[in-house]
């Protein structure tokens, strides 16, 4: 097998997976809880191993990149989705990191989920979102980038509302929902911007060289705004500011979820965008400055919403949002090879944390005992740092993570709502109907009534 | 704002709010900080009313289901564990006459009960009769015609809003809660936190009141649209007592004092689990596992109503008395109409009467309404559980008693807990010439204890019980060396896991650790995923080589002078009196008729399961939900001093020169025994331990076995060393959310004599106390057992059967989005309630009936001895447990029922009868009948 074909094998391999279990969903065969698991597990394995063989034969071999040309999927005048697959310094490491994350936490959900109502619907999100993953890893155009990106949005609102008979995960499934398609709209309309400028989304042709020594044709204006674009994507994903808030409210899924999503992959998936188009980055002081900007006050918000917060889950997710913070800086300072290795530690340490959140108690007090019942205060830094009457604001706004809640709601939701009914009271004729009954028990109600 | 009542008349308004929440506050979850779980009745503030009006009457209250649903007892009667004949005998308790000619109310009743008829609701009852084909035919349509007619419109009078939410939801379409729950879930978590975030509340000794105060009023703040009057609010009230600012904002939202009951009530329980907690920290401070907290609920509520009132001055603004006449459009009296008549209509169809008839058949399906039919049915799921016990237990009495083993190698004591029926049976199996017995598991020795490797001390005793004695794990002579080498090293690690916990976590720490370090977590990730069982051994094998383990002792020793110890007002010790009244004790209520083997156990319980915050739930509940190892030890310990043996010795009781006794610990999901202080044994007694510990390992593989019969998950396996490693795997799975399955299941208490029920397979399902009435003239062993057996195992079982009939209400729901909450409790998701009660994943084998006692003893003399404990009597007259008694010489049963001792006869439920458990168990998951195991006599 070529390493083009093992690349392809790779990426496909849980759509494949999706589409056989799905088919045999909507034909109403149900495999065994046991059957579907190990189905699933087996092939997360196969693309780990798969994914080592590649990154091996492509490190002996002295290789820098593999890629894949499938052709265009359609055209449209001169426009043409191209089918491309690319495997290089920066995407191996994260096909290979997925893969592996994946299977753990697919082989820890079969445990988790026994039983669970939804347990065949997680199984096949979880091969959904590890295709749409390794579509954005492995995407050798930003069209089909945007492919992945979409496969993981979805997959990530659909398991936040997992326990959809609830009504706070369904609501916060659609609050992450919309931050997503949000930042989506800056993914499009730089894919726009680069087709407008060079004239392709080829990523090939955007930047020359292997990773991380690429260069590009692109200068001055059209750089920093597509650059800017990207950047506006990546926040959304990466819960990074201005988009932040939304990263507790997908706490609302199961344990493994909250782990491979917010821990591991999804979080870093901005990150990774940022790091694909470094070469814009050097060629945009502004971009570069704007990407630094917003790590560095994201790291800062992260660690300061941390310190205050008393559970467990939303603690480590505000702890990973200040690393993917620095993971930013690093990227927008020019040090792509350090912001990789911080993302793959990052990703393993944050899902080992997210598995084992529902132990902080037991840790806790087991520290505790070995300490001999006494821990060291915490949280002594601010209280030297900050001059007495400014500790209480700064703590306050820890609390509310930033004032999030209320800017969203003053300046995003009040106003859109405002808009709409303003709009519904220009459109006449529209009044919700009183409920009615139908013809044959209306007869009847009238008879009674009378 | 409104004018200031006059402060005169203030105090006594404050008092009686002060009493108006005192009293509320009873209706709140009793559940304290989740460390510590201490299974309870739920419906504690209804326990004062007969069990069938508290549950209807909770569900007033909380919204909460008194029952199991009808369609899952219609199942029960499907699949045979309902019998038309349970029904009947239920129904034939009740009046009976004719509703029209032709036509008796029992006989109606059966009909509107097997197979019953569907249950119309008012939201979808108008898609059943358009799309469900009821009203195809004419016949048909003429009769709902009728049915229609029969049933009057009914519209719901327009009770007043009991609190501003409700209201202002009405008139707006805004869900107040929505907008102030938030608000109230965060500051109350950081408020309580015990040392899970990094930077503690400022200025929490003010209270929750005053420190939320503070950090709401602060200036630059950017506040959401429904509350931007709060700091001002805030002002209004700065510095007056909560007491008063919730009186004020009562009189500003229009509440009189003759609403406040409702008002409060309506208010606290809307976050009642928070609300709990917060009350269970006012009352019982110590409870919090690290920083004590100055909780009040009144600052609670004050709280809640200062949030409250910013938000409808935001959404009425200058009308905020306007929400109590606000009139919603829930109601829908039409569509209940329908549904109401559509119900009707599926009873004629079932009754098959002549259509002059509807009308009575309306009147009678009102009197015998959906709660109605499903109590009933509920006491025939009852009945037929009775006689599933009492039955065979009497068949198994009235047969040749099984043979017993002459000789009597050993003796080993369990607590009374359910979970160990199974053991203690495989042990008699396969080694005849072992007794066994059931105590109290804290074994009479109510301590607080501090474990060697423990910060401070702990009590190991009933909830109900306060501990007087300190009793310390101290490493012996020669030992100390080592000792503090251990504690060196264990500061060490707790400095290096505390360091990374935290620092993985922040800003500059965080960046080092995670990139530099952070790859190497795969290890213990794929570890802890793929091969649990072995990577937990490799880490005890980790801990075994590194830390140095010192030869310890038990300090309880106190000499007649000597006082209290400095520290906390407890005693050091026993003196060689007391300890002499809590053996003699323990030794004369098991009644151990056969006199004394030369060894005897004494094994605590406790349970240890990972990745699980509900950890203490599967403890030893009369150690407190803590681990009871401890007390056996020390049992055992106490037993063996001569002077102890002299003192018992006056007393009557006989122990022995050649008894030795041994303390242990069972732990119940793993199976592990522990047995302690095997160095002291006499070098006589070598065999016997050996061959008890044979037998131990034996019993317990083929319990473990035995468990993984009920786990879905898993296959049939092949033998017990296989359903060790099993149950040993799972206690050490991040991942498993059924560590065990806890008290799932439990049903019955037999009190009595081990040879009344030895060789009985009672399924895991019953608690089992030794007691002898012949020791017990007076029944003074008896009362003492009941006031604790009661007060245990009916709390128990009430948990498990209302966390099963209601899981999302009366539990706290499946495990799976629970969140670990300053250190107190879980949350759903990153902002929920507290959740409160047991995880789906506990009771979901459960069978919700009250637990049955069977007492060895006579009817008038378990009558009066109940009678003399008023919260027992109450146990048993209001209904909340079921009574049985069991003649100690004929072993005829008779079972309690409204006053009257109702004798238990019929053939119809048989004993079963194996050659061994495992024969009876092979091959079934289901709760499994009881069954007479005859090798279990072969001696």
């Amino acid at each position: 097998m070529s390493l083009e074909q093992l690349l392809l094998v790779i990426v496909a391999a849980p759509g494949v997976s999706f589409l056989l279990l799905a088919t045999a969903w909507l034909l109403g065969i149900h495999p065994r809880e046991r059957l579907l698991a190990h189905f699933t597990s087996a092939v997360f394995f196969a693309m780990t191993v798969a994914s080592l063989v590649l990154a091996w034969n492509m490190a002996s071999k002295g290789i820098g990149t593999v890629s894949l040309n499938g052709g265009p999927w359609f055209q449209a005048g001169e426009y043409a989705f191209q089918l491309d697959l690319v495997a290089d310094e920066l995407s191996l490491p994260l096909m290979c990191m997925t893969a592996l994350l994946v299977g753990i936490v697919a082989t820890f959900s079969r445990r988790y989920l026994h039983r669970e109502g939804g347990f065949d619907r997680f199984f096949l999100l979880l091969n959904v979102f590890a295709f749409g993953s390794m579509l954005i890893f492995s995407a050798g155009t930003f069209d089909l980038l945007i492919g992945g990106w979409e496969l993981v949005g979805i997959t990530s609102a659909l398991l936040i509302a997992f326990f959809s008979q609830r009504r706070d995960p369904v609501v916060n499934a659609i609050h992450v929902f919309s931050v997503y398609r949000l930042g989506d709209v800056g993914l499009l309309l730089g894919v726009f911007a680069l087709h407008y400028w060079v004239g392709t989304a080829e990523s090939g042709r955007v930047f020359h060289g292997t990773w991380p020594m690429q260069d590009t044709t692109m200068t001055g204006t059209g750089a920093t705004i597509t650059a800017l674009l990207f950047l506006f994507a990546a926040c959304a994903k990466s819960a990074q500011v201005p988009f932040f808030g939304w990263l507790p409210r997908a706490m609302e899924g199961p344990t493994p979820s909250s782990a491979i999503f917010y821990g591991a992959i999804s979080i870093h998936a901005g990150a990774y965008l940022l790091l694909r188009i470094e070469p814009l980055l050097m060629a945009s002081p502004i971009a570069a400055s704007a990407v630094v900007g917003i790590g560095a006050l994201s790291a800062l918000l992260g660690t300061m919403a941390h310190r205050v917060v008393a559970d467990a889950k939303t603690s480590i997710a505000y702890a990973a949002m200040t690393q993917v913070g620095i993971i930013f800086v690093e990227i927008g300072l020019g040090f792509p090879q350090l912001a990789l290795v911080h993302i793959v530690g990052h990703a393993m340490v944050r899902t080992l944390q997210f598995l084992r959140a529902p132990s902080m108690l037991h840790d806790y007090h087991r520290v505790h005992a070995a300490a001999g019942g006494h821990l060291g205060a915490t949280g002594e830094h601010y209280n030297n740092l900050l001059p007495e009457g400014l500790r209480t604001w700064a703590y306050r706004f820890a609390l509310d993570r930033g004032f999030y809640e209320a800017f969203v709601d003053r300046f995003a939701v009040t106003p859109v709502m405002k808009l709409s009914r303003m709009l519904g009271s220009l459109e006449p004729g529209t009044r919700v109907a009183e409920p009615g009954y139908s013809s044959v028990t209306a007869d009847a109600l009238e008879e009674t009534k009378a | 704002m409104e004018p200031r009542s006059s402060s005169a008349h203030g105090s006594s308004r404050a008092e009686s709010l002060e009493h108006t929440v005192s009293h509320t506050a009873h209706m709140l979850p009793a559940q304290g900080p989740i460390g510590v779980f201490i299974h309870h009745n739920t419906l504690h503030a209804f326990q004062h009313m007969p069990f069938e009006q508290a549950v209807v009457e909770a569900s007033k209250v909380y919204g909460t289901e008194p029952y199991m649903r009808e369609e899952e007892y219609r199942k029960a009667v499907g699949s045979g564990r309902i019998l038309i004949d349970d029904i009947d005998a239920v129904l034939a308790r009740e009046k009976d006459f004719d509703v029209w000619p032709g036509m008796t109310r029992r006989e109606l009743r059966r009909r509107l009960l097997v197979p019953g008829i569907k249950h119309f609701q008012a939201e979808t009852v108008q898609w059943d009769l358009d799309e469900g084909g009821l009203l195809d035919t004419k016949a048909a349509r003429s009769l709902f015609e009728v049915c229609l007619r029969e049933t009057p419109l009914r519209k719901q009078a327009d009770a007043e809003h009991r609190r501003a939410r409700d209201g202002v939801l009405a008139a707006t379409g805004t869900d107040l809660d929505t907008v102030i729950h938030p608000w109230l879930i965060r500051l109350c978590a950081v408020f309580t936190d015990q040392g899970l975030s990094y930077w503690p509340m400022p200025n929490r000794e003010e209270g929750l009141l005053g420190a939320a105060m503070t950090l709401l009023q602060q200036p630059f703040c950017l506040l959401p649209s429904e509350l931007g009057s709060l700091p001002g609010r805030c002002k209004e009230i700065a510095g007056v007592p909560a007491v008063d600012v919730v009186c004020r904002i009562f009189d500003i939202l229009g509440i009189p004092e003759s609403q406040w009951d409702a008002a409060v009530q309506t208010e606290l329980l809307a976050l009642g689990g928070w609300a709990g907690m917060i009350y269970r920290l006012q009352e019982e401070p110590e409870l919090a596992p690290h920083e004590i907290v100055p909780a009040t609920l009144m600052d609670f509520l004050a709280l809640r109503m200062l949030l409250t009132v910013s938000a409808v001055d935001a959404l009425m603004p200058g009308r905020l008395k306007a929400w109590k006449s606000a009139r919603g459009t829930s109601d829908d009296p039409f569509g209940r109409r329908l549904a109401s008549a559509a119900t009707l209509f599926d009873a004629a169809g079932q009754v098959e009467g002549p259509a002059s008839r509807i009308a009575a058949l309306r009147t009678e399906l009102d009197l015998f309404d959906e709660l109605e039919r499903r109590r009933i049915l509920h006491i025939a799921y009852e009945r037929r559980h009775e006689r599933q016990i009492l039955l065979p237990m009497q068949e198994h009495r009235r047969r040749k008693p099984l043979p017993q083993s002459e000789k009597l190698s050993a003796q080993v004591f369990f607590c009374l807990d359910e979970r160990e029926e199974s053991i203690r049976r495989h042990l008699e199996e396969i080694a005849p010439h072992i007794e066994t017995f059931g105590a109290v598991g804290f074994y009479g020795v109510a301590i607080n204890y501090t474990g060697l490797d423990d910060a401070h001390g702990v009590s190991l005793c009933p909830v109900v019980v306060k501990p007087a004695h300190a009793v310390t794990e101290r490493p012996v002579e020669g030992h100390w060396g080592s000792h503090a080498r251990r504690v060196r090293m264990r500061r060490m690690w707790a400095w290096v896991a505390r360091e990374w916990s935290v620092s993985s976590r922040t800003l500059v720490r965080g960046w080092v650790g995670t990139t530099v370090l952070g790859v190497f977590s795969i290890v213990p990730m794929a570890a802890r995923v793929f091969s649990p069982r072995r990577y937990g051994k490799l880490i005890a094998w980790l801990n075994a080589s590194i830390l140095p383990e010192p030869r310890t002792e038990l300090a309880f020793e106190r000499k007649d002078a000597e006082g209290h110890t400095e520290t906390f007002d407890l005693l050091k010790g026993f003196t060689v009196e007391e300890k002499v009244d809590r053996v003699a004790a323990v030794l004369t209520m098991a009644g151990l008729r056969r006199g004394m083997a030369r060894l005897v156990v004494v094994l605590g319980h406790g349970s240890t399961s990972l990745n699980n915050p509900h950890e203490s739930a599967y403890n030893c509940g009369a150690c407190g939900g803590r681990r009871g190892g401890p007390n056996g030890r020390l049992f055992a310990a106490m037993a063996n001093l001569p002077g102890v043996r002299a003192g018992l010795k006056a007393r009557g009781i006989i122990v022995p020169d050649d008894t030795w006794f041994v303390g242990g610990n069972h732990d119940t999901c793993n199976d592990d025994i522990d047995l302690y202080d095997l160095e002291a044994v006499p070098h006589t007694h070598r065999r016997d331990l050996a061959d008890v510990r044979a037998a131990l390992d034996k019993a317990r593989a083929l319990s473990a076995h035995e468990r993984t019969r009920r786990f879905a998950s898993t296959r049939w396996l092949d033998g017990p060393s296989e359903g060790l490693r099993h149950v040993q795997g799972r206690a050490e799975h991040l991942a498993e959310p059924r560590p065990e399955y806890g008290h799932s299941s439990n049903a019955v208490c037999i009190v009595g004599r081990r040879s009344s029920t030895r060789g009985l397979f009672l399924d895991r399902r019953a608690f089992l106390v030794s007691y002898d009435m012949a020791n017990d003239p007076n029944n003074s062993s008896l009362a003492g057992l009941l006031g604790a057996v009661f007060v245990v195992c009916a709390g128990i079982n009430l948990e498990y059967y209302f966390s099963y009939v209601d899981n999302e209400r009366f539990g706290c729901g499946s495990k799976l989005p629970h969140n670990v909450t300053g250190l107190l409790g879980v949350m759903n998701g990153y902002e929920s309630d507290l959740r409160t009660g047991l995880t789906l994943q506990m009771v979901e084998i459960h069978e919700p009936v009250r637990i049955l006692f069977v007492i060895e003893s006579t009817p008038e003399r378990i009558e009066q001895t109940v009678k003399s404990n008023a919260l027992n009597w109450e146990f048993l007259e209001k209904r909340w447990i079921r009574v049985a008694s069991m003649d100690p010489a004929t072993g005829v049963m008779k079972m309690y029922r409204d006053g009257v001792w109702e004798a238990v006869e019929g053939e119809d439920e048989r004993l079963g009868s194996a050659a061994s458990s495992m024969e009876w168990y092979a091959g079934h998951r289901e709760h499994l009948g009881i069954a007479r195991i005859e090798t279990g006599a072969r001696a």
